[in-house]
């Protein structure tokens, strides 16, 4: 199995990881308890900063699509299969799109929303 | 005077395989590649012209033959001088004399490595989602072997520590063959997870290249230590006259180790080419 990334993507590195890792363990190429290469290797392998190979890691991990056991490594989640199918970007996008509306129904300006949500994340 | 005669034999015999035979392998080699897959075809592999490497090759040629001529006038400065016996500082002088081919090699290979990875334009990159662990390029029986020659040496160093020999470094020899190992392990290990030196390498041919240094630099490690287990022991029993027939045979065992070297037509030139897909 094999990862492809294209640096004149417009996605972000990370996130290319992500989506493959995802989709190959949607398509079976990685079934559940497969190791993973290390931070490291991959970052070497790809010639990445290791801080982009942990990032997506770290939202593998956040998403239970991959799990780390210690001095062992990282291997793919139990339940990878169900939760890879899970996006939360997409899940926060329609989230904030409903209270958006509603905001606005209610006669706030954009501009007020933008401060308000500026303030809101600071908090 | 036996003894003598047998150093003569093996002297002559480092100087003939480290002077002549390794250099000239190491170059019929590389020109194999440079006629086999030549630049018009595998640009990927030439990121300097190829008449830069031809002289760099020459020029390993032109210091192998003044190290031999230098070697065979050694040889007959020994034969000539009966006065002296001991001629391991000379065995030991000339092969670091034999390594500078060797060593303007490496500094070739590192050169041209720096090059590939700064020519290096392509946009996409490939990986493999399988870890790399150690067990892949050395085996657990040659791992056990390594160890159990260390752990034998501790014990006989330990056991002539009893002794009372002015000569004798004592503990060092274990601080020595330890940081030899270290140092050896810390080489794998780079090369198996840290950067590849051939960006375009296939991921197979890394693997072959690893194993391929794992086991070279293991058995480096058992002939080391059991080299100066023998030193040590030659010296204990007052028959340090063989410590240069040693010395220089070792030497040679490390050549022959150090010539094996991956098949060219095994190795996958395609990755080389212009339309070649990423890694």
């Amino acid at each position: 199995m094999k990862i492809v990334i294209d640096l004149s993507d417009e996605r972000p590195v990370f996130t290319q990881i992500i989506n493959q890792i995802k989709d190959a363990v949607q398509g079976g190429h990685l079934a559940p308890g497969t190791a993973l290469p290390s931070i490291r290797q991959l970052a070497n392998d790809l010639q990445l900063n290791h801080n982009t190979v942990a990032k997506a890691y770290k939202l593998l991990e956040r998403d239970a699509v991959i799990e780390t056991r210690g001095y062992r490594g990282t291997f793919v989640h139990s339940n990878a299969v169900a939760n890879s199918r899970v996006d939360l970007n997409e899940w926060v996008g329609s989230k904030l799109k409903l209270v958006i509306e509603e905001i606005r129904r209610s006669g706030a300006t954009d501009s007020e929303i933008r401060i308000a949500f500026k303030n809101a994340l600071k908090s | 005077m036996r003894s003598e005669i047998f150093f003569y034999l093996v002297f002559l015999s480092q100087i003939v395989l480290l002077s002549y035979f390794l250099p000239r392998r190491m170059v019929n080699r590389i020109n194999y590649i440079f006629e086999t897959y030549p630049a018009a075809e595998f640009p990927r592999f030439y990121p300097l012209p190829v008449k830069w490497y031809r002289q760099q090759l020459k020029n390993i040629l032109r210091i192998s033959w003044v190290v031999l001529v230098l070697g065979i006038v050694l040889l007959a400065a020994t034969i000539a001088d009966a006065t002296n016996d001991d001629y391991a500082g000379i065995v030991f002088a000339y092969f670091l004399l034999q390594s500078i081919p060797v060593m303007l090699l490496e500094v070739g290979v590192l050169k041209h490595s720096q090059m590939m990875q700064a020519k290096d334009s392509r946009r996409t990159r490939q990986a493999d989602l399988t870890p790399r662990r150690i067990s892949d390029v050395i085996s657990p029986g040659m791992l056990s072997l390594v160890a159990l020659v260390y752990l034998g040496f501790v014990y006989f160093i330990m056991y002539v520590q009893q002794f009372d020999f002015s000569w004798f470094g004592g503990y060092t020899n274990i601080v020595g063959i330890t940081a030899v190992n270290l140092v050896f392990a810390i080489m794998v290990a780079w090369r198996l997870y840290g950067k590849n030196r051939d960006p375009y390498q296939a991921s197979v041919d890394r693997i072959r290249e690893v194993r391929l240094l794992a086991n070279q630099l293991a058995f480096i490690s058992i002939a080391a230590t059991l080299f100066i287990t023998l030193t040590i022991s030659l010296k204990m029993w007052d028959l340090h006259n063989l410590t240069q027939i040693a010395m220089s045979l070792y030497f040679q065992l490390i050549a022959f180790a150090s010539m094996k070297v991956m098949q060219v037509d095994e190795i996958d030139f395609d990755v080389y080419r212009d339309d070649a897909l990423p890694i």
